[in-house]
């Protein structure tokens, strides 16, 4: 096969399922003036704003060495001060048991580990480039529960009631529900389809065939810090998997808000080169860390 | 005034390439609809770029676009979930899908390459400028495509040639 054969071979590729250009340059356009008219007001305000700027930060930075973050709750902060990447494990496993009492049994044996983005597995060596903690626990063959925890100062950003409406709409979620915590965070419950591949667990559109219902509780934290119990149960319908979920969201969702739930970000200058992930073929392997400016 | 001046400049511009920059997007997401999201990103850097990006203007829509798409990768890594499974792409059509298959396999970097060079028919040294890489990194990223292509293609025999 020659390169113009493979050039022939992708286009047609892509052709195929191309849907007819119907973009408008409106939203660009709106967007781009927005941003345009935003630095020329952000230009002339800097330099006022210097003066002001340099002058609190010279009050605040005291503070912020004295007793950390104005947001982060005070037992947050204390099980931050503890973290310890070496036994951070069993504490995140007897808070998934303390908040699950029966419904995880004792013979079930968890699996906690440092992750990237809650999801890829990394080899203890990569550790640098973990973002995350996830607890993975298999109920059984047919009902698995996953709990992630991710550092995200976006976290708490949005509308969860939009968030709820939206995905009720568009079909892409069974139930959803969003919910103010007294400590400013949201808790949105979500039930939705989902697939089981070698890849993972993926959502379902509207009009595909479920094989799965994941059900999860998340709770995006004031503080930048976002927390997901999630169960996954085998089956055909909503009615069937309402019969299977071993937790309650009431359980779920004492297990996101439990303050121990926090981590460390992991040390290191890494992150420097324009790293890149091969993923692995099965949830169960390791992806591959690759630095881009290494592959000449 | 400034702003009024340059909206119908890249009103043209996006009526000729919107098209052609969206299917670029479209081979390294492998979703329409994040391709079309990533035009408009584009669009609104390079609406907010345009004095001094006017007379560049191809090699800078496609940087900021393959930039966009890989940024947008590597943000939502586990969350961009294949549509089908390879046993179910091949199963409903076997001929034209295994291609898609197979791409979806690639690494997005991989994809990238693949997208500049065989679907926009860049040079190495063009796609090395859109990806700000080296020419050796775009040859050995294209080297290793298509050593993946041709083993979840065993059918795809590439001649060397395409390696330069």
């Amino acid at each position: 096969m020659s390169a113009d054969d493979l050039r022939t071979l992708i286009r047609t590729d892509v052709l195929a399922d191309e849907p007819p250009f119907a973009m408008s340059g409106s939203r660009w356009r709106e967007a781009g003036a927005r941003v345009v008219r935003r630095r020329r007001r952000v230009h002339v305000a800097t330099s006022l704003v210097a003066v002001g700027f340099l002058a609190g930060a010279l009050m605040i930075v005291p503070r912020l060495h004295a007793g950390g973050g104005t947001d982060m709750p005070a037992e947050a902060q204390r099980a931050l001060d503890e973290f310890d990447r070496g036994t951070f494990p069993q504490v995140f496993d007897a808070e998934v048991r303390n908040a699950l009492g029966d419904s995880l049994p004792e013979s079930v044996e968890g699996r906690v580990e440092p992750t990237l983005g809650g999801w890829t597995r990394l080899r203890p060596a990569d550790y640098a480039y973990t973002d995350a903690w996830t607890a993975t626990y298999e109920l059984s063959p047919t009902d698995r529960l996953v709990v992630m925890l991710q550092h995200d100062q976006s976290a708490n950003e949005g509308d969860p009631q939009r968030y709820c409406r939206e995905n009720l709409e568009n079909g892409w979620m069974k139930r959803c529900t969003a919910r103010a915590l007294h400590d400013g965070g949201v808790a949105i419950s979500e039930v939705y389809k989902v697939r089981h591949t070698a890849v993972g667990f993926r959502p379902l559109a509207q009009d595909g065939p479920a094989t799965w219902y994941a059900r999860q509780v998340y709770n995006r934290r004031d503080h930048g810090f976002g927390v997901v119990a999630r169960e996954y149960v085998k089956a055909t319908s909503l009615a069937e998997a309402d019969r299977l979920w071993a937790t309650t969201d009431a359980q779920l969702g004492t297990l996101v808000a439990s303050p121990k739930l926090v981590y460390r970000m992991p040390k290191g200058g890494k992150r420097s080169c324009d790293t890149t992930y091969l993923l692995p073929a099965s949830d169960e392997g390791f992806a591959r860390v690759v630095c881009e400016n290494t592959l000449n | 005034m400034e702003s009024t001046a340059r909206a119908p400049e890249l009103d043209d511009y996006f009526a000729a390439r919107g098209p052609a920059l969206r299917r670029t997007a479209y081979l390294i997401l492998q979703d329409w609809h994040i391709a079309e999201d990533m035009v408009q990103t584009t669009f609104v850097q390079l609406y907010v770029a345009w004095p001094r990006i006017r007379n560049d203007l191809d090699a800078y829509a496609r940087r900021t676009l393959v930039n966009a798409c890989l940024t947008h990768l590597r943000k939502r890594r586990r969350e961009r979930l294949m549509p089908e499974t390879p046993e179910t792409v091949a199963a409903t059509e076997p001929d034209r899908l295994d291609l898609t298959g197979a791409l979806r396999q690639l690494s997005p970097q991989q994809r990238a390459v693949v997208a500049l060079r065989f679907l926009d028919d860049l040079s190495v040294a063009e796609t090395a400028a859109a990806l700000d890489v080296a020419e050796g990194t775009v040859k050995s990223q294209t080297s290793r495509a298509l050593a993946n292509l041709r083993q979840l293609l065993p059918d795809l025999e590439v001649e060397e040639e395409m390696l330069r």
